[in-house]
């Protein structure tokens, strides 16, 4: 039965990226994006498989807006692009829980989720958005670098 | 019949935060974000622009004398522009070809209009046919700067077995175009009985604050290849248009009064959702007329 779980739990690690392995975490970097909101803006996120096929996702963000509500969000790969996940466009997989950035700028918020909704092209980037404007997105951490 | 692939244009009034209205401004597209950084202030969104030109038939052509319709030229980008011809009333089941021409050498007060004034071919549209009914819709993608002012002056319709003979031209240049705001009434009146212009109340979709609303209720709208669907903007957050199954249906980000329209020319089932906010989609299921 341990042998099963052990199988399965491997095959759900090579889902998600390419390189995370079980009880692991996978740190994946956020990037900034090309306009002016929070230019400081920088951060992680960190990848782990648990048990039953759950996965955590914690962010960890820094010079974000203090006081500033935001949201995060998986998104599935989209159409724009097929090897720049974080321009391509795509739907809204799985939320975070929303966050508020300190008065330093920083914040950290954890997602639990069923590790089947975020692999592959389901889970291929992380976009942190303005609460008050979603349209609005400082940073974004590439997951999946190629469609399909 | 060449059916041009789906199609999208965009309609847009854009107010800056500085109040002030963003003019529309034809073949161009004002990246106004750029004069205002290190002001301060934060940067205006893009302006993007539709622009609708309406056939005239020739003068000295007997060829297809109900011949009519207009052409659409939307900017998508600073590098792209797609033009679209809608135009009925041509032989059925016949060859054409449609070329942008340049300002020609009669000019002044040799011409009346640029039609008339002989200019080189800047750019062809894809060959194409009419369709058994005299109908056809063709789509050219191009670099905007190639067919800017002059360049872009008009466009020939021609017979392909004739190009002497131009039944149709269309004037683009300002100043001496026949022009039709595209939000207007005008030419897709006129035209509403050819496929993509059958944009119809019930094929409007209503964005609010975070879901598509149809007009015959649900999260499905069911319409006939050919049929434009119509987005309107009626909410407070900015929200934008994509899918999975339509590449092509892609909106830039919609705010306020801004509209996107999109037909539908294949077949399918199409998902639709704003890449923005979790669960804001709908489904568009096109079947075959």
């Amino acid at each position: 039965m341990n042998a099963i779980k052990i199988v399965l739990g491997l095959t759900a690690a090579l889902t998600l990226g390419s390189c995370t392995m079980m009880n692991k975490p996978t740190t994946y970097t956020f990037k900034h994006k090309a306009i002016e909101a929070d230019p400081a803006a920088a951060g992680v996120a960190s990848v782990s498989l648990g048990n039953a096929g759950m996965s955590t996702t914690t962010l960890t963000l820094s010079g974000l807006t203090p006081g500033k509500a935001y949201i995060s969000h998986y998104h599935a790969f989209g159409p724009a692009s097929s090897n720049d996940p974080c321009a391509s466009n795509g739907p809204v997989t799985v939320g975070f829980p929303n966050f508020t950035a300190d008065a330093m700028g920083m914040a950290t918020t954890v997602l639990s989720t069923d590790m089947a909704k975020i692999a592959g092209d389901a889970g291929a980037y992380i976009n942190v958005h303005y609460a008050s404007d979603p349209s609005t997105i400082p940073i974004c951490a590439p997951i999946k670098m190629v469609k399909g | 019949m060449t059916v041009a692939p789906n199609r999208h244009t965009i309609n847009r009034h854009t107010v800056n935060r500085r109040g002030t209205l963003a003019p529309r401004l034809g073949l161009s597209l004002t990246l106004l974000g750029a004069a205002l950084a290190g002001s301060g202030q934060a940067a205006p969104a893009q302006t993007y622009s539709v622009q609708t030109y309406v056939f005239k038939h020739g003068e000295l052509s007997t060829t297809d004398p109900i011949g009519a319709g207009f052409i659409k030229v939307s900017l998508l980008s600073p590098e792209k522009s797609e033009s679209t011809l809608y135009v009925r009333g041509l032989t059925p089941n016949t060859a054409y070809m449609a070329h942008y021409h340049a300002l020609g050498p009669k000019s002044g007060a040799l011409f009346r209009t640029p039609c008339e004034s002989n200019g080189p071919i800047t750019l062809g549209f894809p060959a194409f046919k009419s369709d058994a009914r005299g109908r056809a819709i063709v789509k050219l993608s191009a670099d905007p700067a190639t067919i800017a002012g002059g360049a872009g002056a008009y466009i020939n319709i021609h017979r392909a077995d004739d190009p002497g003979d131009i039944p149709l031209c269309a004037v683009v240049l300002k100043d001496g175009a026949t022009t039709t705001p595209a939000a207007s009434k005008g030419a897709d009146d006129t035209m509403a009985d050819m496929p993509g212009m059958a944009s119809t109340a019930e094929n409007t979709v209503t964005i609010i604050d975070n879901a598509f609303r149809f007009k015959s209720g649900g999260e499905t709208l069911k319409i006939k290849v050919g049929d434009t669907v119509k987005w309107t903007y009626d909410g407070k957050v900015t929200h934008d248009i994509n899918s999975l199954s339509a590449p092509s249906l892609k909106s830039p980000k919609l705010r306020r009064g801004d509209t996107y329209s999109y037909t539908f020319n294949k077949p399918g089932t199409f998902g639709f959702y704003c890449s923005f906010h979790e669960g804001m989609g709908g489904t568009i299921i096109v079947t075959a007329r």
